[in-house]
């Protein structure tokens, strides 16, 4: 089973197990994530839950097409930013950290 | 221990619910919802939940077990028949409820209309799941769709049923669709798209009066047109919920006042989302707005009021709408807009309008284009002066632009 530790946007880190959640940002709702917002529900629209992968970027296929495009104009944007809602979840995540960005 | 109630398992209450819980852990939170569901993401039912087959937990704002690991109490079926701020209780299920602090998230219903001829139930409406159930059935065995309204859910809705072989019509009553929203150029593009797409439009019209048939209705337009439909949808807007506060003499007026930080003029009660009418400082004035984003932070806004955290000035409204394989996002209000500039390409489906005042970028409309919303949403927080003919040079990316604009 996949642990996933989001860090929140107060700096508090939190261990999440993935159920039957397809992307990062359904798994940061379902586990009340501070920071991530996610007002579009999750259809790439609205930038409101920009992460930063903190460990196995190289794992996790790039961002692309419209996430590209908002990424280049987030709030505090590194080079591992994506939005969470275009990262999905898999076995392979295990151990994974992922900063919360504000939108 | 602080009490909190909030009434309206909506966008903009589950969001302050949950954000308050952040920063209160100890707080009794209570959620009142007339509905009998968990809160759930309303703008998919003009879209996806429409087009496929999907059921309520598809489209859950949370699922149900965060309500209890929070300790957020949901009341379903719970209708608050009235607010005492007397005695800061709210009486709903036959009891009393006292609360510290009440938040009003009530939202609107749409705005009814009658037609001569047609039976009051015949008439369909999206705002919630059972309205969204109720038209998925009847489409069953309909193949005619009469929409009333060409504004954003009307327009959603005609293309979630083109998609699905409907025969769609639209009929608007001003002389373009979306006419409060958009500028002319985007109400020509979005209804030329939706023609190619084999919707029907009547502009400038009303409906006069129907007569029943075998299965639904002739209609007859004011300018006499005669319109043939299994089923009629009505998407003209919403009414603001605002008669628990009205009632206790809380001030109201297009929706409920409030100001900057969601307050009404009673102390200890809030009111956001779709039926609060905001005093926006960037704007100089109070405006009703009906959006996803809108009610998150209000929520944020009257949370962090609640909590004593200092003011943040709202961001910029934005709003985002998909019809086909159209994405549009919108940022900024056009209000008193003097010029627009466009960039990238119609015909290509790739294209942004920015709205022009006083050399400042104050609304944008971006077609496919998420690059130019960021950018847009960024300049036009900043509110200052610009030199227009970099935004003009199309030779120019739009990163190249906020680079030389930034400089």
């Amino acid at each position: 089973m996949a642990i996933i530790t989001f860090i929140d946007i107060n700096g508090q880190s939190k261990e999440t197990i993935p159920t039957n959640e397809v992307n990062l940002m359904q798994l940061a709702v379902n586990n009340n994530i501070l920071g991530i917002d996610a007002e579009c529900g999750g259809c790439c629209s609205c930038a409101t839950c920009h992460v930063v992968i903190n460990n196995k970027i190289d794992i996790i296929p790039k961002a692309q097409g419209d996430e590209l495009e908002l990424l280049n104009f987030v709030p505090n944007k590194e080079d591992n930013s994506r939005l969470s809602c275009q990262v999905l979840i898999d076995e392979t995540l295990n151990d994974l950290i992922v900063e919360v960005k504000s939108a | 221990m602080k009490k909190i109630i909030i009434i309206g398992g909506s966008h903009a209450g589950v969001h302050a619910a949950f954000t308050l819980r952040n920063q209160m852990p100890d707080a009794k939170i209570d959620i009142f919802s007339d509905e009998s569901y968990y809160p759930y993401h309303r703008p998919p039912l003009s879209k996806k939940s429409l087009q496929e087959e999907s059921c309520l937990d598809d489209i859950l704002l949370k699922p149900k077990a965060l309500y209890i690991k929070n300790n957020i109490t949901f009341h379903t079926d719970s209708p608050v028949t009235n607010i005492d701020s007397q005695n800061s209780v709210i009486h709903a299920q036959n009891q009393n409820f006292e609360y510290d602090k009440l938040i009003i998230a009530t939202g609107g219903t749409p705005r009814p209309l009658e037609i001569d001829g047609v039976a009051n139930q015949d008439i369909l409406y999206i705002r919630n799941f059972d309205d969204a159930q109720k038209l998925k059935n009847k489409l069953l065995n309909a193949h005619s769709v009469l929409i009333i309204g060409g504004g954003y859910i009307g327009l959603e809705t005609a293309a979630s049923l083109r998609v699905k072989g409907k025969d769609v019509t639209v009929i608007e009553a001003a002389n373009r669709i979306l006419n409060r929203v958009l500028c002319p150029i985007m109400s020509d593009y979005y209804q030329s798209y939706h023609e190619s797409k084999g919707v029907n439009f009547i502009i400038n019209d009303q409906i006069l009066n129907a007569k029943k048939q075998t299965s639904g209705y002739q209609l007859k337009t004011k300018k006499g047109e005669m319109i043939s439909a299994n089923i009629i949808i009505v998407g003209i807007g919403i009414v603001p919920t605002i008669k628990l506060a009205e009632e206790i003499g809380i001030n109201c007026s297009n929706g409920i006042e409030v100001n900057q930080y969601c307050q009404t003029n009673i102390d200890n009660i809030y009111a956001i989302g779709d039926c609060s009418n905001y005093y926006h400082e960037r704007y100089g004035q109070a405006l009703r707005i009906e959006s996803v984003q809108n009610a998150t932070e209000q929520a944020r806004l009257c949370s962090s009021h609640i909590c004593g955290n200092p003011f943040k000035e709202p961001v910029v409204p934005w709003f985002w709408s998909d019809q086909y394989d159209l994405n549009l996002k919108m940022v900024g209000l056009n209000i008193g807009y003097e010029e627009i500039i466009i960039r990238g390409d119609i015909n290509n489906h790739k294209f942004t309008c920015f709205y022009i005042a006083e050399n400042k970028v104050v609304a944008a409309d971006a077609v496919n284009s998420p690059g130019e919303f960021m950018a847009a949403k960024i300049i036009i927080t900043k509110n200052k002066k610009v030199d227009l003919n970099i935004l003009k040079d199309q030779s120019l990316s739009i990163s190249e632009v906020m680079k030389l604009w930034q400089s």
